[in-house]
């Protein structure tokens, strides 16, 4: 066997520890990666909880029925007769 | 001698283990051999199903909003609980927790798991609130699993429930726009492939096959502010005057958008145990009725456009009864003789049987067909029905007479307010739509017959002697038709005593900006007059609308005063 293909077979068994450490390092990546992923879906299911219980609370609270009782009843609003109205005309 | 039976006695003992570790290990061999050979697809099937599974992603079904981008429907995560039958049966854990979280007795959870021990997995409840669901992640009891799920709220509850519809328990539209948008709302769940140990534990995610894609955003062209004032209305006039049901329609007659549809009897989609079939059905697009006086000015577009007639031409009415063919039409007071404008004011019967029996006998179906009648309107709404107009052929003469009043036909109650839209309009038929888009009204009719009979039926409303005084809004001109109209019995005929009333009006008179159609079926209190039951609700509703889309007070009173400011609506007491 010459140098030349000494040199060859080198450095195909380089290249081939280098792939499977490639393989190695890039499948724990991903797995990470993946891990992250998982936890970010999580993340992003607990927000949207969070985000449609806020909207309940906020709809709840700015209900037609809920906005009218109050103003009959804690702020004693009445709607004015048509006597009590004046209209102003804008010119 | 002795030494030599010890080497007989260890030979023969050496055999018999040689002779057992032989047989074992073809035994096994035999074993492996078939398992390779024989059983390699069954193992292989049974193994894959016990580690690598494909489960889906769910994906987020759009929300629907109204034209203001207030929310009406949305979707938020819940978790649905289930377990492993005989795994959670033989937990150390008190399950009496669990039970009392899932609204359960614990006796009845525990029966529930032993009678399926035999199964893999069960569903304990469905769409848990995730207020719930954290407190039994807190328990930590083996074998109970959790998985992500949608659930549908509806924040509009009942006040737009026939209209906006429900989902199924896989977030499926089942009724209403949940079903007609289903394909844009829905989304495509996505899936991914897992490993899993033979008791459901996930032990790592592998892969992500397919990404889950989220629904659209709807937006609605309904005002939610708006939809609930109708609602209300509509439902307090309901329970005042003891009436079966009732349905009102507001729109915009240039674009077609819908800003309010409402029925009662309703139901809150969001208590599914409150359902019935009655309380899910939108009456303005399924119930089809005779629209009765509300088609008189329909009739009298079709008398101008004849040139036999105009506003001042006098019928004679008297002696209040007309018959024909047999048939005695009445009108509630002798009006006498009586022009074509007074036949709408006093909606009398017998002057508009009088001008289709003079018109050429298509004259007024022609009309009607124009303005809509006898047509679906395209919405594409589920269910949604198309009404009946006869061929002008086919009618007899009474039949022909009766149809200038609205019976001989039959109508939704948006069918009559997209008729309306053409009057409001100076003769536009507009496409109607949930949406908020614009779409372009298509020109039907001619504006001086339209204009005339607008002028007219301000007067119905505005004069003492009109019928639709009960419509008038303070600071605003209001034209509208009342109807009062006999039901059809199923036994025949129609009933005496049973009546729908009905109103159609459009406001302001003066600058048409919205239509409104409400009816109501069946009161019961002894008043049943258009006029009296459904002007009211119209009145109150319009109010709200006119005031809700800045549409300015077209008139005025004496106290009234001219200056740059804004008007306070409400005041204390």
């Amino acid at each position: 066997m010459n140098m030349k293909n000494i040199l060859i077979v080198s450095l195909l068994v380089f290249l081939n520890v280098i792939s499977a450490i490639s393989v190695i390092f890039f499948k724990h990546e991903n797995k990470e990666l993946y891990k992250d992923l998982e936890q970010l879906n999580d993340e992003f299911y607990s927000l949207q909880t969070t985000y449609g219980r806020l909207q309940l609370e906020q709809s709840a609270y700015i209900a037609p029925g809920r906005i009218e009782g109050l103003a009959r009843e804690k702020l004693e609003m009445v709607k004015p007769s048509e006597k009590q109205t004046r209209r102003v005309i804008v010119p | 001698m002795k030494k030599r039976q010890t080497k007989k006695t260890c030979c023969w003992q050496q055999n018999t283990v040689f002779v057992f570790v032989i047989f074992s290990m073809l035994t096994l061999l035999f074993k492996i051999s078939h398992i390779i050979f024989f059983d390699k697809h069954d193992y292989k099937t049974e193994a894959r199903k016990r580690q690598i599974t494909t489960v889906s992603i769910p994906a987020h079904r759009g929300n629907i909003v109204d034209r203001h981008g207030e929310p009406i429907a949305i979707s938020t995560p819940v978790d649905t609980i289930g377990a492993v039958p005989k795994q959670a049966i033989g937990s150390a854990t008190d399950l009496s927790q669990l039970a009392q979280l899932l609204g359960k007795t614990e006796d009845k959870l525990k029966r529930d798991l032993k009678n399926k021990s035999h199964k893999k997995y069960i569903i304990l409840k469905r769409q848990v609130n995730p207020t719930i669901a954290q407190k039994i992640k807190e328990l930590k009891i083996s074998g109970i699993h959790f998985k992500k799920e949608y659930k549908r709220y509806y924040l509009g509850g009942e006040t737009a429930s026939q209209l906006v519809g429900i989902t199924d328990k896989d977030d499926e539209g089942q009724e209403g726009l949940e079903k007609l948008y289903n394909a844009l709302l829905r989304g495509e769940p996505g899936k991914k492939r897992i490993l899993k140990d033979n008791l459901r534990h996930t032990l790592k995610n592998i892969s992500i096959l397919k990404k889950p894609k989220e629904g659209q955003d709807i937006i609605l062209s309904i005002d939610r502010q708006l939809q609930y004032q109708a609602y209300r209305d509509l439902k307090s006039q309901v329970i005042r005057h003891g009436a079966l049901s009732g349905s009102i329609v507001v729109l915009d007659p240039y674009n077609g958008q819908i800003l309010a549809m409402a029925s009662v009897p309703a139901f809150n989609p969001n208590k599914r145990s409150d359902y019935f079939p009655a309380g899910m059905r939108n009456r303005a697009m399924t119930d089809l009725m005779e629209p009765g006086s509300v088609i008189k000015p329909f009739t009298v577009i079709a008398a101008l456009a004849s040139d036999r007639f105009n506003l001042s031409t006098t019928i004679d009415t008297s002696p209040g009864t007309f018959k024909v063919s047999n048939y005695v039409i009445k009108d509630i007071h002798d009006n006498g003789q009586t022009s074509v404008e007074n036949v709408l004011i006093k909606s009398s019967n017998i002057g508009s049987a009088k001008i289709a029996l003079d018109l050429e006998p298509n004259a007024i179906n022609t009309i009607l067909h124009k303005v809509g009648f006898g047509q679906n309107t395209q919405s594409g709404f589920p269910g949604e029905m198309s009404g009946t107009l006869k061929d002008s052929e086919k009618l007899s003469k009474h039949e022909l007479a009766t149809l200038s009043f609205g019976y001989n036909m039959q109508a939704t109650l948006l069918q009559v307010a997209r008729a309306y839209s053409v009057i409001a309009t100076g003769g536009y038929l507009p496409t109607i739509s949930f949406l908020k888009k614009n779409t372009k009204p298509a020109r039907v009719l001619p504006a001086t017959h339209t204009n005339a009979v607008l002028r007219v039926l301000e007067k119905v409303v505005s004069s003492e002697e009109g019928t639709g005084k009960k419509a008038r809004i303070a600071g605003y001109t209001v034209a509208g038709k009342t109807g009062t109209i006999k039901k059809y019995s199923s036994s025949g005929g129609y009933s005496e005593n049973k009546y729908i009333s009905a109103f159609a009006g459009i406001a302001p008179a003066s600058n048409p900006k919205l239509v409104c159609v409400v009816v109501i079926h069946e009161p019961s209190k002894g008043v049943y007059f258009g006029g009296e039951i459904a002007a009211p609700v119209f009145s109150k509703v319009m109010e709200v609308a006119l005031r809700k889309f800045n549409i300015s007070p077209d008139m005025f009173k004496h106290k009234d005063i001219h200056m740059d400011g804004s008007q306070v609506a409400w005041s204390r007491k």
